[in-house]
């Protein structure tokens, strides 16, 4: 009896602590007013936005870090963050900004021009001390400044001025990118460039608190925080909760009070559950289907628009994107400026698909192969399904398709071979400037990559020079016209933009669906 | 005895050299590059060979290998592509959160699998043993994905009864020491912390331990009804003896022997198989870890895990054979 007895106690305790907790326990979160719960669908690599392109990443750093500007709630157009105001030289050479007063990083030293400049300095310069971190690129700088950027100018304590060697136009919706955030220069000292990602210090609504990997990440409020009256809740916990249907469950179990991607199934019985509601993100992506015109068959336009003619993209979006889907008339999505007004609409034709096969000397079709993406995208949320009646729909006007998919990774390496002739491919933008759109798809052109195959130089100019023009009416004239042209020339088939769905209990309010996925949870209120 | 583990230990090392150049080699068949994934739609030639470079994926795979190994002989499994941190630092608290998972199934596997397999025996073609391996073929049937849901829908949603996901609660402060929650809480005497984590072991233990639960059912009575065919058993009826005790003295004695092979070659893959429980509930063990990175196309992580995973299975089989000679005397290790 006396050698069980340890045993007996310690399980004895254990009974004890289990039933010490009440059965309501696993809903204390939700009925936690001050603390807001969210289920992210995976976990962060760094809290160093400034080296990551991780979107996990970034929905936290959002709420610990500020930027110069930032996307307006709910929008893609820019609004001041830690600048009130800026201006650009009538050369485009020189931005100048005027900061914000009396912020303050949540580890007390001020946020002021020099401050500004120190982190521009160590994104820039790779022989700063706090540069290298290793296993990790400044992905953004590299992409969107560090062809154009010369220098950071302190001007006075408050104003900071980038000087370019030469224009760069998007540089101020570049900035509300959340990889140009700003660290307190002290964390840096204190931390090192490396640590400095476990470390994060900004002047956001959030103060961090602690990262357990893999499973929550916890922020506190920031009683300094330069916007009045925010944040609205004295805590935020990001659960890493990975399975779709388990991030679902945690939230109708009141353990987790919002989520981001649901399955579709479980975005229907939203609808039959008193506690839940949905919200959405603006449709800030597109899905297109992409030819590859280095490919004899697709130089001929008119086999390019009866492909076009022959898909009912109406009847796919329809069916296959859960009711969240629109039809896509062009590459860019409705949240965007610089789009055509008044595009050209492929209405589902096969009558008309099969006419110009026939002008095209192909009257009873041809074989070919079509690859669709092997994973899900907001654009494209089941690719198998959406290529499935794609090669259904063209089979119908006599283009006989092997449907092909690969591995992920290879997909997105062959994609720049000629090896696909005619595949699926999209994007989600990362700000609201059409640079990162156009420019990206069409930045030159290359015999050897089927997604650099459209030649069109006209098309080339215009958005080279769309990049460097300081006006945006101007520029917003210029990518409508290259738009234009590659309607015409039905370079893609563009098939569909979709806003994406966020699932949260009754009682919150305030979570507005950012389009880059990156919710401002200042707002939040739990009622 | 000592000699026979000491040979066995040394076979360790050809097997683990096997293992890890069959994987090596996989891994880099694949087609694609883990650069691609790495970077995703933005990745240009320049940047995928700048990351390739710094990787080391640009050599030639020998050289690849050799330093690979070279390394992990010194403990260092390089740096995983996914958060850039240490493989074995990764591993270190996911390692223990992956073994609490597994005890807790294999204790729950024992505790309802013996019972079952033994009574189906005692009485075979009852009522009781039809009903006991109707339990066995479901739990062998059920997919763990979505017994687990269920389970989370039933006790957590609908009882809230039971947390869904998680190893402790978030709000649960407990100082880690060996990274075993329920035992770091009874080891800090934390009980309400150990309760908590004891109550987010209760559902992946009993998803994860269905498929072990049936199996050691299904063994445990084969091999007690081949055993209560015996002679000896035969004799101790006739001795008198009482129903009980003939059955757990000396039935269950001789039937365990299988039964513990068995239950090895589950600790083995309950240890390294619990991807899919791991994923549902959100528990950070390695399995979910080795999950991702396979989505990833994390290979120093994948190398690592398959290599630990291959030691793992051998050590749980050494640890059988011995066990046998325990069980069974006339069995003697030279």
């Amino acid at each position: 009896m006396s050698k069980r007895f340890p045993a007996l106690v310690i399980i004895g305790f254990l009974v004890a602590g289990v039933l010490a907790i009440p059965a309501s326990r696993t809903s204390w979160a939700a009925q936690m007013n001050d603390t807001f719960v969210w289920g992210k669908s995976g976990d962060a690599d760094t809290l160093d936005n400034q080296v990551s392109s991780n979107g996990e990443t970034s929905e936290v750093t959002t709420q610990v870090y500020n930027l110069l500007v930032r996307a307006k709630p709910g929008q893609t157009d820019i609004e001041p963050d830690l600048a009130e105001s800026w201006s650009v030289s009538s050369d485009g050479l020189a931005w100048t900004f005027k900061l914000r007063k009396g912020v303050t990083f949540h580890d007390g030293t001020p946020w002021n021009a020099e401050a500004a400049k120190f982190n521009f300095d160590r994104m820039a310069d790779e022989k700063n001390p706090y540069h290298a971190v290793k296993g990790f690129d400044f992905e953004y700088w590299n992409d969107f400044m560090a062809d154009s950027f010369k220098e950071a100018k302190v001007v006075d304590p408050y104003t900071i001025q980038l000087i370019l060697k030469q224009p760069n136009a998007p540089l101020v919706y570049n900035m509300s990118i959340i990889s140009f955030d700003f660290a307190s220069p002290a964390s840096f000292k204190q931390y090192g460039g490396e640590l400095v990602g476990q470390h994060p210090v900004g002047t956001g609504p959030y103060k961090f608190v602690e990262w357990v990997r893999d499973d929550h990440i916890t922020l506190e409020a920031n009683p300094n925080f330069f916007r009045k009256g925010l944040p609205k809740t004295k805590r935020v916990i990001m659960r890493v909760i990975k399975d779709n249907a388990a991030r679902f469950l945690a939230v109708k179990a009141g353990e987790v009070h919002a989520m981001e991607a649901p399955n579709v199934d479980d975005v229907k019985a939203v609808a039959q559950d008193p506690n839940l509601k949905l919200g959405f993100r603006p449709a800030f992506n597109t899905g297109w289907i992409r030819f590859n015109m280095n490919n004899e068959l697709f130089k001929d336009k008119r086999i390019r628009q009866a492909v076009a003619y022959a898909i009912n993209r109406k009847a796919i979006v329809d069916g296959l994107y859960a009711g969240y889907g629109e039809v896509a008339q062009q590459h860019m999505p409705p949240v965007m400026w610089g789009r055509v007004a008044k595009p050209p609409s492929w209405s589902y034709d096969p009558s008309k698909a099969k006419a110009l096969l026939a002008e095209a000397k192909y009257p009873n079709g041809f074989s070919l192969d079509f690859w669709y993406i092997p994973v899900s995208r907001p654009y494209f949320p089941a690719g198998k399904e959406i290529g499935t009646a794609i090669a259904s729909d063209l089979g119908k006007v006599g283009i006989r398709v092997h449907l092909m998919t690969e591995d992920w990774a290879a997909y997105l390496k062959d994609r720049k071979t000629n090896k696909f002739p005619i595949f699926m491919i999209g994007w989600i933008g990362d700000n609201g400037d059409p640079d990162d759109w156009l420019g990206f798809f069409f930045p030159k052109y290359d015999k050897d990559n089927a997604y650099l195959s459209y030649n069109n130089p006209a098309v080339f100019d215009l958005i080279n020079k769309a990049k460097v023009a300081t006006s945006q009416d101007a520029r917003a004239k210029m990518y409508a016209q290259a738009e234009a042209m590659l309607l015409d020339d039905v370079r893609d088939i563009p098939l569909a933009h979709a806003k994406v769905p966020l699932v949260m209990r009754k009682n919150v309010e305030g979570l507005v669906g950012q389009p880059d996925a990156n919710e401002y949870m200042e707002t939040v209120e739990l009622k | 005895m000592a000699r026979y583990i000491a040979r066995r230990a040394i076979a360790l090392l050809p097997i683990l050299l096997g293992v890890s150049a069959t994987a090596f080699l996989l891994i880099h068949l694949l087609p694609g590059d883990p650069a691609t994934v790495y970077l995703g739609e933005h990745a240009t030639p320049e940047s995928i060979a700048r990351v390739q470079h710094e990787f080391g994926l640009d050599r030639p795979l020998p050289v690849q290998y050799a330093v690979y190994l070279w390394h992990a002989i010194r403990g260092d499994f390089g740096d995983s592509l996914e958060t850039h941190r240490k493989v074995i630092v990764e591993f270190f608290p996911r390692f223990p959160a992956t073994i609490e998972l597994s005890l807790g199934a294999i204790t729950v596997a024992l505790l309802v699998g013996i019972p079952i397999g033994l009574l189906s025996a005692a009485q075979p073609n009852s009522i009781f043993d039809r009903i006991g391996m109707a339990v066995a073929l479901t739990g062998v049937s059920l997919p763990v994905f979505w017994l687990g849901l269920m389970l989370v829908y039933i006790f957590s949603v609908y009882f809230h009864s039971l947390p869904t996901s998680g190893q402790i609660g978030i709000y649960s402060a407990l100082r880690a020491v060996t990274h075993i929650d329920v035992l770091d809480g009874v080891l800090t005497g934390n009980f309400l912390a150990a309760g908590d984590a004891l109550r987010h072991l209760i559902l992946p233990s009993i998803t994860l331990s269905s498929y072990s639960t049936a199996i050691i059912a299904r063994m445990t009575r084969a091999s007690m009804l081949d055993a209560l065919h015996q002679d000896y058993i035969r004799t101790a009826r006739a001795k008198g003896l009482a129903g009980r005790a003939v059955v757990i003295g000396h039935g269950l004695r001789n039937a365990l022997l299988p039964v513990v092979t068995v239950i090895g070659l589950q600790v083995g893959s309950l240890l390294t198989g619990a991807i899919l429980t791991e994923t549902i509930f959100s528990w950070p063990g390695v399995g979910r870890f080795m999950y991702d990175s396979i989505l990833f196309r994390d290979y120093p992580v994948i190398l690592a895990g398959i290599l630990l995973f291959s030691l793992v299975f051998v050590l749980v089989n050494l640890c059988v054979d011995v066990l046998y000679a325990f069980l069974d005397p006339r069995i003697r290790y030279a």
